[in-house]
């Protein structure tokens, strides 16, 4: 029983560990397959393994250090996989990517200054943002709903994503 | 070979493209060879490229699956028989389990950190929410309704829509944007919650119990059905826990919540605490922290500065109305102009309020109540039952035609709802009011015209119809010719809206053409060009004998009606729109 109650716990500390890690390796798994939906459902199959692993995650090592290598390899497998479905990316992007990325995703301060710089933007930016990443948002939409060409949209959102970016960057340095 | 020469901003525009621009085929590849080479080349692009993936995942992540998305909002059931399991499935369970932590944990952070959670707890709870999904799944095959709706717009004063199409009452919303940049508008969301918002206000409409709003004034009344009715505002949210409160966010200020009764449930953010606010307190959301800030209800929006505010807008319209109206009951070409106006309520007739009115041509009402009309205070003639109608008499043959109503359609009850229709003078007997020295005279008249009765109408499918009967067989005494318009002009998201409807007549041009609301939604050219004779007019429904309506025979009309135009002359376009612009309620 006691050995059992131990189990519990360390599977519920991954449980929980994954859960809150959830954001950043869906950032990182979408760097390595950048498409929304496929990253999503790689994460998927990538969670059920986590889980299934939980007994080899040691408590002393990052979790998401941890994580981010079974996901890797779960997106070498996909890329096997669907290898027959020309996909237009491959390992070279993994072998590209992957350190930077994990490094990237490493700096858990990195949501919440993206929490508070997009808070910095104006009224309309974070309207377009939403409409943008919202269920079914995309560029052709926004275009039809605010009457506008599908470029002046695109430009509006590179504009307002490296606001973002140059916001969390200096955010950062600062803390 | 690695392309060396890409600049920094070139590179970011294709990572921007492969973002925003799904391609397809050779398009893509290209595009994925371009940023490869990039990366391979300068080691600074894969930060860049990383930067950028990453801002995008973390953009979409929360907007398209957040928890309350993922997880199916009916409680379980306890008796569903288990499905069996598969790999798909334990997929699914590992969603599931994903999502409920992460709602588990956003609504009650202690809980977790009392890690109190066994694994068969956590086994139970996954199968509970296994059965959850398949119980919805299962009762939504049932359900006509569409999640996708959201709210039911209810009054609206003074608003100057900024974003999106403009808003009617009584229309149904669909998930999405609303803005207006002046205004009060008050939604009535399907969960029980009602929102009364001042502009200037951009809103997101996200399912029937929540609402982001990113800017605007708003006041929530929330029913005990609608409880747990939550607003957003960017980063933090307010829960209602019972009652209502008012919530105002501005750009480049904290927003701020002032309860007016019960409690709501204050989150700065989705890693912050919840806060209970009670009643006849008020709090501003900074970043960091709450603060306490002065309580005052009387400065947001509510339901009776909103019945006020409307009632004035009604009041200015109306009277524009009446000022327009009575204009144009002196154009000589109108034959009959019943604007309902200076009339008591019990009236036994239609005032005729063309200058050239004639004998006769005052509508006698049978069955039809008086009641409110596009304003308050104008009087219209409500048609329920199955006799009401209203009989005029308009004599003469006529070239040319508009015939013009401002009509709320309720529903449509049968094949046929008569908008204005002529009849033969004999079904008038049966109202009593014709000597038989008039019949034989009408009856010699219509004897006399090729055109035999005309009936202008809206079909089971909404659709308006100007129904000419010409002479026809000995068999077959009446030949109908239909000016049908293609698609329905009053269709059962309009029931309960006032209509503008229109159809003008024209043997000159040899065309039928029909208007909605001001706008020319259909033109036929004539199949015979001949006169029509008005004569025995029947408004709201047919007289039909005894036997017809043992055979069901149904032309009533189910609503109301507070204009009815009869000109001789065409009206143009442009006429047909400015009644509509200064009539619309």
């Amino acid at each position: 029983m006691s050995s059992q109650r131990v189990e519990s716990g360390h599977h519920r500390s991954v449980v929980e560990l994954l859960i809150n890690a959830q954001p950043r390796l869906f950032a990182y798994t979408f760097t390595l397959f950048p498409n929304l939906d496929t990253a999503r459902d790689i994460l998927q199959d990538a969670n059920c393994k986590l889980l299934e692993k939980s007994d080899d995650y040691d408590r002393e090592r990052d979790f998401v250090s941890w994580a981010c290598g079974i996901i890797r390899n779960c997106v070498m497998a996909y890329y096997r996989d669907h290898a027959r479905e020309k996909l237009v990316f491959g390992n070279e992007l993994i072998n590209l990517a992957a350190d930077v990325s994990q490094t990237y995703v490493a700096e858990d301060r990195r949501h919440s200054a993206l929490s508070a710089c997009y808070q910095k933007l104006s009224d309309q930016q974070r309207m377009l943002i939403d409409m943008r990443y919202g269920p079914d948002g995309s560029v052709a939409k926004m275009a039809k709903e605010l009457s506008r060409s599908t470029a002046s949209i695109s430009t509006s959102l590179h504009r307002i994503r490296r606001t973002l970016e140059s916001c969390i960057r200096t955010t950062l340095q600062l803390s | 070979m690695p392309n060396t020469n890409l600049s920094e901003e070139d590179f970011r525009s294709l990572v921007n493209r492969l973002l925003d621009d799904p391609m397809g085929g050779n398009k893509q590849e290209r595009l994925s060879e371009q940023l490869i080479e990039a990366m391979q080349a300068n080691e600074s692009y894969r930060e860049i490229y990383v930067e950028m993936t990453q801002l995008h995942a973390s953009l979409s992540w929360p907007r398209r699956w957040s928890p309350n998305q993922t997880i199916p909002r009916t409680e379980p059931k306890e008796h569903v028989e288990e499905q069996p399991a598969s790999n798909g499935s334990w997929r699914w369970i590992v969603a599931l389990v994903l999502a409920a932590m992460i709602l588990f944990a956003v609504l009650t952070p202690l809980a977790l950190q009392e890690k109190n959670l066994s694994n068969d707890s956590l086994a139970n709870s996954t199968k509970a929410l296994q059965r959850k999904e398949i119980t919805q799944t299962a009762s939504d095959s049932y359900a006509s309704f569409d999640p996708s709706l959201v709210a039911v717009a209810g009054r609206t004063v003074s608003v100057d829509w900024t974003l999106g199409s403009p808003i009617e009452t009584g229309q149904t919303l669909r998930r999405g944007w609303i803005g207006f940049a002046s205004g009060i508008v008050q939604l009535d969301f399907f969960s029980g919650a009602r929102l009364v918002v001042r502009g200037p206000a951009k809103l997101e409409l996200r399912s029937s119990s929540e609402v982001k709003i990113l800017s605007g004034e708003a006041a929530c009344y929330v029913s005990e059905l609608g409880r747990g009715f939550r607003i957003l505002t960017g980063e933090s949210e307010v829960v209602d826990l019972g009652t209502s409160f008012g919530i105002r966010v501005q750009p480049g200020t904290s927003p701020e919540v002032h309860v007016f009764e019960g409690k709501v449930s204050v989150k700065q953010n989705a890693s912050s605490d919840t806060v209970e606010v009670e009643q006849k307190h008020a709090v501003r959301i900074d970043p960091a922290k709450l603060s306490d800030v002065a309580f005052s209800e009387s400065q947001f929006p509510n339901y009776d500065i909103l019945q006020e505010e409307q009632l004035d807008e009604s009041q200015v319209k109306y009277e524009r109305w009446k000022n327009e109206t009575a204009r144009l009951s002196t154009d000589p070409s109108l034959l009959l102009h019943y604007t309902f106006e200076n009339q008591k309520d019990g009236d036994i007739q239609v005032i005729n309020q063309a200058q050239t009115r004639a004998v006769g041509s005052a509508g006698s009402i049978i069955g039809a109540q008086w009641q409110p009309g596009r304003w308050p205070m104008k009087a219209a003639l409500a048609f329920k039952n199955e006799n009401d109608r209203v009989l005029a008499k308009v004599e003469g043959s006529y070239q040319t035609l508009t015939l013009m109503m401002w009509a709320r359609i309720d529903a449509i009850p049968g094949p046929r709802s008569t908008l204005l229709l002529t009849e033969k003078p004999k079904r008038w007997v049966l109202n009593g009011t014709l000597s038989p020295e008039v019949l034989e005279e009408a009856t010699t008249r219509r004897a006399n015209s090729a055109v035999q009765e005309t009936r202008w109408m809206i079909d089971q499918e909404a659709k308006a119809n100007l129904n000419i009967a010409l002479v026809g067989s000995k068999n077959n005494p009446l030949a109908w010719d239909q000016y049908m318009t293609e698609n329905p002009v009053v269709g059962p998201s309009e029931w309960g809206n006032w209509s503008a409807l229109a159809v003008t007549y024209d043997t000159v041009k040899n065309q039928v053409v029909h208007y909605v609301n001001g706008e020319l939604v259909d033109a036929q050219p004539l199949k015979k060009s001949l006169p029509i004779l008005l004569d025995y007019l029947e408004i709201g429904n047919l007289s039909t004998w005894e036997n017809e309506q043992e055979q069901g025979v149904n032309f009533r009309f189910y609503g109301a009606i507070d204009e009815i135009i009869i000109a001789d002359r065409v009206f143009t376009a442009k006429e047909i729109q400015e009644i509509y612009e200064v009539g619309k309620p």
